[in-house]
């Protein structure tokens, strides 16, 4: 149960309802009442990676995916703010290249104490990946993607295929109304802290690779 | 994403439109790709973004006034993304103001593409599908039905509103919509989960009896119950 393991083995404290499990950046609020759609692991997952960051500055070749592509929503849509106004935010200083630590401002602005997250906002906080039940081959999640990369908006995103293992973090899979179709599922992953479990975003990276053209 | 929250587009979306209200997101992958919402003088949108790059600070969205029989039918997979897009005559909003696409054709997506259960989609588009359902066969809006009935208390005196509606809905989108509306109070609303089906009464009891501890003035629980 993952719960019980992140209890055991990282010491997340409960209290009613709630775990607070701790990240990196903050401390996210989970509802521990229903536990079927938290996973400690999970296998064939995509990843769609993000055209903000450029190649030359971030890499994403096939096994070697820069950590700045699996950062949660927020600290991304951030970290994009910040890179725009040439400008390093204290927090996340690891996710700027060599040439950008010398050529940019510092943000002299203080840090913000590790805020609690509500359960009803933890989406926004979690990193993004898509999955299917398991009677649906991972290959048709996969052509349905590849139909995604074709819309305007998405040019230059590209589809990791992997999987979250090694205890990095929690996963919770998406509710959907049940149908007889096929469906995709969403998972939304809270990484654990780096001082409890030694991870980095790259750790998360590492199970990912970079779908070659064409599939 | 919350997309009220995101100035970007807000300001794309104040820039044309008036009174802007029941958004309701279809597509999503990292940001929303395909939203509908109603504006003006009960009018309907279908939006598309086009170009969203926040990093060089873009939002290009094509806009087409639509109906909610196209919505449907854009989410039962009668009809593609495209023909949803060019029921009426569509338009771009830029970002930065400059119009740079002369042919709206090249930019729409293919005629093939359908909203399908398992398109990658972090939306549940069958409630969704459901909800227009219901606005469909009732002729009113989802949560107007919901304002309708937030007042009526609830003969148990632990939850604050009772909620009869024919339709499920997830809480999300109902707290979005409604926690700076109903006295600042975020409002939650339960079912029976992946049956589509009211709770029955006891279940809401027993409901109520685990909510107890967390349960203070802040909140607003609501419930579809099956009637006797």
């Amino acid at each position: 149960m993952p719960f019980d393991f992140m209890m055991k083995e990282y010491d997340f404290k409960s209290e009613d309802i709630y775990m607070l499990l701790k990240t990196d950046f903050e401390f996210i609020k989970i509802s521990t009442v229903d536990n079927t759609h938290y996973l400690l692991e999970r296998n064939d997952l995509i990843r769609f990676i993000s055209s903000e960051f450029e190649e030359n500055e971030y890499k994403q070749d096939d096994f070697n995916i820069h950590a700045v592509y699996f950062l949660p929503s927020h600290k991304e849509k951030e970290l994009c703010q910040y890179l725009s106004e040439e400008v390093i935010v204290q927090g996340l200083e690891k996710y700027y290249t060599e040439e950008m630590m010398e050529s940019f401002d510092v943000d002299e602005s203080s840090v913000e104490m590790s805020s609690i997250v509500q359960y009803r906002d933890r989406h926004r906080y979690g990193t993004s990946f898509f999955g299917v039940e398991d009677d649906v081959e991972l290959v048709e999640l996969i052509k349905t993607a590849s139909d995604i990369l074709e819309l305007k908006a998405m040019n230059g995103y590209k589809i990791a295929i992997g999987g979250v293992s090694g205890h990095l973090g929690l996963l919770e899979r998406g509710r959907k109304v049940q149908t007889e179709n096929p469906q995709s599922k969403h998972y939304s992953l809270w990484k654990f802290c780096e001082s409890k479990t030694g991870k980095r975003f790259a750790d998360v990276g590492n199970g990912f690779r970079i779908m070659s053209q064409g599939g | 994403m919350n997309i009220r929250n995101e100035l970007a587009f807000n300001r794309i979306l104040s820039h044309d439109f008036e009174f802007i209200r029941n958004i309701e997101v279809l597509l999503e992958v990292n940001f929303p790709l395909v939203f509908s919402f109603d504006a003006n003088e009960n009018k309907k949108y279908l939006a598309y973004v086009v170009d969203f790059k926040r990093r060089k600070k873009i939002l290009n969205i094509m806009f087409v006034e639509t109906s909610n029989e196209t919505l449907y039918d854009l989410l039962d997979q009668n009809i593609s993304l495209r023909t949803a897009l060019t029921k009426n005559r569509p338009y771009i909003v830029y970002s930065d103001g400059k119009e740079i696409y002369d042919d709206i054709n090249e930019l729409l997506p293919k005629d093939n593409f359908l909203l399908t259960e398992l398109i990658p989609n972090s939306i549940d588009i069958v409630s969704k599908k459901q909800r227009i359902k219901y606005e469909l066969n009732w002729g009113q809006n989802y949560y107007d039905e919901f304002i309708k009935f937030k007042e009526v208390r609830n003969k148990y005196n632990v939850l604050s509103t009772i909620f009869f509606s024919k339709y499920t809905e997830s809480l999300n989108t109902i707290v979005d919509q409604y926690t700076t509306n109903y006295k600042n109070k975020h409002v939650f609303s339960s079912h029976r989960r992946n049956e589509n089906k009211p709770l029955k009464e006891q279940d809401m009891l027993d409901h109520v009896k685990l909510l107890k501890k967390i349960i203070n003035d802040n909140y607003v629980f609501t419930y579809d119950i099956e009637r006797n």
